[in-house]
C-alpha cells in the first residue's frame, strides 16, 4: 500500500514497530496512569 | 511512517499508542472526516493535533511535537512548559525547514513567552522570526494583531 517514496499508509506498519491498542478504554487507562497522552490512529479495518 | 525507529521511539516515550477503526463507536466523538486521521489527545480526551493522511516520518515526528508540546503547555505548570520549549526547539533542531516550521515556531514562541514568566519580548522575537522566514503562511498570519513586529530590532542572524 506504499504511497509513494517515502511515505507509507498506516495499516502497512501494523506489526512493524508499535504496539497498538485495539480498545479504547484500556487505552484511556493506561494513558492516565502512565500520564501520557493518546495517539489515536482511525483507520479502516480490512 | 510507523516502521521508522525515530516515531517509534517517540510514540512509545509520550504516548499510548491506539488503533480504532473507522465504525468504532469512539470514532463518531472524534469527528472524523477522511482516512487516515491521527489525534493527538490527553488523558481528559482533549485534543491538542490532528493528522490527515499519510506523511513522510520526518514530517509526522513534528507534528508529533506540535501535538505534545500544545499539550504541555495547556498543562500549565513550570516544567510543562519548559518540556513544551525543549519539544519545539528540538524539533526546529532536527532539520533546515519543513512544513510544520511555521507552526513549531509560532508555539516556540508561546512555550517560551510562559516558561520565562509572561515575557512578551522572547515571544515577539521568535514571531519576528517566523514573519521573517515564512512571510505567506497561515501561523505567520495568525501572530495577533497587538503584536508589533520588531522591526526595529531584527534578528541579527
Amino acid at each position: 500500500v506504499r504511497l509513494k517514496e517515502g511515505k507509507m499508509a498506516a495499516s502497512e506498519a501494523e506489526d512493524q514497530g508499535i504496539s497498538w491498542e485495539h480498545e479504547w478504554e484500556g487505552a484511556a487507562r493506561r494513558a492516565r496512569n502512565e500520564r501520557k497522552l493518546l495517539l489515536v490512529d482511525v483507520e479502516k479495518d480490512n | 511512517v510507523y516502521p521508522d525507529s525515530a516515531v517509534t521511539a517517540t510514540v512509545h516515550a509520550a504516548f499510548v499508542p491506539v488503533r480504532l477503526d473507522y465504525r468504532d463507536p469512539k470514532v463518531r466523538e472524534l469527528n472524523v472526516a477522511w482516512l487516515p486521521t491521527v489525534v493527538i489527545l490527553d488523558p481528559r480526551g482533549n485534543e491538542h493535533a490532528r493528522h490527515v493522511n499519510a506523511s513522510p516520518p520526518e514530517d509526522f515526528l513534528d507534528f508529533l511535537a506540535v501535538g505534545e508540546a500544545h499539550a504541555r503547555i495547556k498543562e500549565g505548570r513550570a516544567a510543562s512548559h519548559a518540556r513544551a520549549e525543549t519539544i519545539l526547539q528540538e524539533a526546529l533542531d532536527r532539520r533546515d525547514d519543513g512544513p510544520f516550521h511555521p507552526e513549531l515556531f509560532y508555539w516556540l514562541a508561546i512555550a517560551g513567552y510562559f516558561r520565562r514568566d509572561q515575557d512578551g519580548e522572547y515571544r515577539d522575537r521568535v514571531w519576528t522570526e517566523l514573519r521573517r522566514r515564512y512571510p505567506d503562511s497561515l501561523w505567520a498570519h495568525r501572530v495577533p494583531e497587538y503584536f508589533t513586529d520588531a522591526a526595529s530590532n531584527p534578528p541579527t542572524d
